[in-house]
């Protein structure tokens, strides 16, 4: 190699030859002409940011220690210096962050951002959705409130409903009999390690976007627009302007409105005598908790759950029609808004008691979940496909 | 090094100084400033205390001689009462350091629920968030005693109060507050209406004493944001004209 | 956020850029506005999480008011004998010299070895800026802690003097003779401290409280 130094370039970038190329195409990355459901990657990067650093600030703090657990999130809020605002920065923030990534992943079903090209860019994704979600039920525990302990179990119980291997997989995830010091030092780990681990993936994502580039909204419509732009300076600013706007939200529910998604019952450490009267998970997790109360076998309801989320990793595959939009794809739009109203319905379902009704409701959101993916998304794909022919309309790569 | 050696030995020291200190204390520090120190004007009014800082007087004199505040330490209450020595004397009595939390007063749970009918005295840490009726049921049962109506028979160490939820207005604390029972420094008659009010205030406080810094501060940041905001619309305004 | 689009990109409109001439100022100010802002923002963001790690308010607040006293006795401590408690954290040497080691401490070719065998350097209340460095001569009371890197030295006699006791601090190899005087050219800078004490009563020592300098504490000195 020729070690002598170009005297053109700088310092760094002598080092770092491909520092400046990838700076280029950062800034020249052609974005389509896309809308505002664009911004929410950006906001999803601002508060993972502020879950990883205000997670590590705490994690000096957080004793993982059964009987020190409840008193360190006490000294947290009462006496270390600024304690409580880093951890409502980090308790509002995981209610920010899942709001933005369901908003995210359901901006990527609506505009067919899974299909061919970026399967890799969708997979990437709702790997990252799993660990987030693990991340924060691990994270939940933490605290060893009576919320965090009492969730804790009945998650860690469903586990058990693995026909053969059930009882002594639980037995071996937790290091004993019931839950207790061995696995809370466990999901402290778990947590820990899962935020570095999110980050890797987060590249991988980004990586697979640059490598195939934004879907374009408008390509199914009446007058498509094919026209790009360079990323910066436009879409660095709308980022930051959608960034400003998600912080404000954010503020609002941390410095205004801390109770509004908080459970009480979290204040009153682990009891493991007594369950509290309206045990509830988070919202961002309360679908899946309706969908395991929805089916009447500890097993089915476990095989549900994993199925609705499987099902979303197949997605590229079950739909194989060339047109994304499905503003313009009749039997879509209506499959992906009984979609939307049957998530909310299952959010719902889950923090509300199990009462017959909302059982019956979280039973019919699921059917609507499953048939759309399985039935409407393929037999629409199939009829649009015979409509088209093989003549590729989408996008061109 | 003086610094990590302080950080180091600060629990060891503080253990030591609540133990020992409160003569040494008078000799070594308070003696070079005595002779400067003045008595203030006598036409000065006393300042006005918060009414959670009545709250903490009242917490100490009466409430803490049965409930516990667990998740508190007695140093936490700095944000109330701002002299370490007070603080210092109160932990004491109570044969607790600065940074110990603020315990129940009885032995055992059995002994707390003798001694009161047969309940125990709920930790007041969070009580003025996870009681049924928050604060305003506080104030009001503070404050809600009233003399046996006719036809009521009350078992021993049972108290009528219509406001309590508990055993059918048959309460077991027995009434707290009684009239002019403290003196605050602040001239603030200590009416039984102005006690449960403070008293809620405190336990407020208590359970949440961050409240009105973490408004201030989220009014700065949206303003803040709004400012930002601003600025990038206009580029964006700009950006999308000339592009 | 680069202020201009580069020029290898072709431009929509090329024949707009003429009249885009005075635009770049404003557009500039609105750039630069908003990346201090963001700044400004970001910057302001830190305070917390800096200031989570700083001590909490009440043990500051406690911290400041005065230093700890605890009483030592010594009647146990036969002569010749030595024993080690700790105060405030820091580990304290206590040892009861015989006439032999008293004597041994101003022997001159010790006194040649030593970096500050007058205790000029202010490790010691003034009351102990003596030969023996101590309130009574028959009683030596160090802070053990090593003035090089904070290491806690035990006690070795100098090989060549072996009289007069002294310590040896494992880090690096710091000596000191049995007053906690450092030897010439060894890491450790300065004498090990002298707490500040007094006698209640003969055999009764009280450490962090000096009759004779009342001001006296181990925040007055050189260097721990």
């Amino acid at each position: 190699m020729n070690d002598t130094i170009p005297p053109s370039r700088g310092w760094l970038s002598s080092r770092l030859p491909f520092l400046k190329p990838l700076c280029r195409h950062m800034a020249r990355f052609p974005m389509p002409p896309v809308n505002l459901f664009w911004t929410l990657g950006a906001c999803l990067m601002v508060a993972f940011g502020l879950m990883f650093v205000s997670g590590l600030f705490l994690s000096l703090h957080y004793q993982p220690d059964l009987s020190r657990a409840f008193d360190s999130v006490e000294a947290i809020e009462r006496r270390v210096p600024s304690g409580w605002l880093i951890r409502s920065i980090h308790t509002g923030g995981v209610s920010m962050l899942f709001a933005a990534l369901y908003l995210h992943v359901g901006r990527g079903l609506w505009y067919g951002s899974y299909k061919a090209l970026r399967e890799l860019v969708w997979l990437s994704g709702l790997v990252m959705m799993l660990l987030f979600m693990t991340t924060a039920f691990a994270g939940y525990v933490l605290p060893w409130g009576q919320m965090s302990y009492w969730g804790a179990t009945v998650i860690t119980h469903a586990v058990e409903a693995i026909p053969g291997i059930g009882h002594g997989l639980l037995v071996y995830l937790l290091g004993e009999d019931t839950l207790g010091g061995i696995a809370l030092h466990r999901f402290f780990i778990l947590h820990f390690t899962l935020g570095f681990i999110i980050a890797t993936v987060i590249g991988l994502h980004v990586l697979c976007l640059h490598g195939t580039g934004s879907s374009n909204p408008t390509l199914d419509g009446p007058r498509p627009d094919r026209t790009t732009r360079p990323f910066a300076p436009f879409y660095v600013v709308k980022d930051c302007l959608a960034v400003c706007v998600f912080l404000a939200l954010f503020a609002i529910l941390i410095f205004f409105l801390p109770d509004l998604l908080g459970k009480l019952d979290n204040v009153i450490p682990a009891n493991s005598l007594k369950t509290p009267a309206d045990i509830t998970p988070e919202w961002y997790l309360a679908p899946w908790f309706a969908m395991l109360r929805a089916v009447p076998s500890r097993l089915g309801g476990l095989i549900a759950a994993s199925a609705s989320l499987l099902v979303l990793f197949a997605l590229p595959w079950l739909d194989r029609s060339p047109r994304h939009n499905a503003t313009y794809r009749p039997l879509v739009r209506l499959g992906m808004g009984l979609f939307f109203i049957a998530f909310i319905t299952l959010i719902l379902a889950g923090m509300n008691g199990a009462t017959p009704l909302w059982v019956w409701l979280s039973r019919a959101a699921m059917l609507v979940w499953f048939l759309v993916f399985l039935v409407l998304l393929p037999v629409s794909a199939y009829r649009e496909r015979k409509i088209t022919g093989s003549s590729t309309q989408g996008e061109t790569p | 090094m003086r610094l990590l050696r302080t950080v180091l030995t600060g629990t060891a020291l503080l253990v030591s100084v609540s133990l020992t200190s409160l003569p040494a204390l008078a000799d070594t520090a308070d003696d070079p400033i005595v002779p400067i120190q003045k008595a203030p004007p006598p036409t000065e009014p006393p300042p006005p205390m918060r009414p959670e800082e009545r709250g903490l007087m009242i917490f100490q004199q009466v409430c803490s001689s049965c409930h516990s505040m667990e998740r508190a330490h007695y140093g936490d209450m700095i944000g109330l009462q701002p002299s370490v020595t007070a603080l210092q004397h109160w932990a004491q009595q109570r044969h607790a350091g600065l940074e110990s939390p603020i315990a129940s007063p009885y032995p055992s749970v059995a002994v707390g629920k003798a001694n009161n009918g047969g309940d125990y005295p709920p930790d007041l840490s969070h009580i003025a968030r996870t009681i049924r009726g928050g604060p305003d049921y506080i104030r009001q049962m503070l404050a809600g005693y009233r003399p046996i109506p006719p036809g009521v028979t009350l078992a021993p160490h049972t108290y009528y109060n219509p406001i309590a939820l508990t055993h059918h207005h048959k309460f077991k604390m027995r009434p707290p507050l009684h009239e002019g029972m403290i003196t605050f420094p602040d001239g603030t008659k200590a009416t039984i209406p102005q006690m449960a009010s403070d008293v809620t205030a405190f336990l407020q406080w208590a359970d949440d004493s961050h409240r009105s810094t973490r408004h201030f501060i989220g009014t700065a940041v949206l303003l803040y944001l709004a400012l930002l905001g601003g600025v990038l619309l206009a580029l964006w305004q700009l950006l999308k004209k000339e592009a | 956020m680069t202020q201009k689009h580069d020029a290898s990109i072709p431009h929509p409109f090329p024949d707009e850029d003429a009249s885009l001439l005075p635009r770049p100022t404003r557009r500039t100010v609105l750039t630069a506005g908003s990346i201090a802002l963001g700044g400004a923002g970001a910057c302001t963001l830190a305070v917390p999480f800096l200031d989570s790690l700083r001590r909490t308010e009440a043990s500051s607040a406690a911290s400041t008011q005065e230093q700890a006293v605890m009483d030592i006795s010594v009647q146990d401590l036969e002569p010749g004998a030595h024993k080690v408690v700790v105060w405030q954290g820091m580990p304290v040497a206590i040892q009861h010299r015989t006439a032999d080691m008293i004597r041994a401490l101003e022997d001159p070719a010790l006194l040649a070895q030593l970096a500050d065998p007058q205790s000029r350097m202010k490790q010691q209340p003034h009351e102990a800026e003596n030969a023996h460095r101590s309130l009574r001569p028959e009683y030596g009371i160090y802070v053990t802690i090593c003035t090089h890197l904070g290491c806690v030295p035990d006690y070795k006699d100098i090989s060549s003097l072996p009289a007069s006791g002294g310590f040896f601090c494992p880090c690096h190899g710091s000596q000191f003779d049995g007053a906690g005087r450092v030897l010439r050219n060894m890491p450790a800078p300065y004498n090990l401290p002298v707490p500040p004490l007094h006698f209640v009563d003969d055999h009764t020592i009280r450490l962090g409280e000096s009759t004779l300098s009342p001001h006296f504490s181990m925040n007055s000195i050189q260097q721990l």
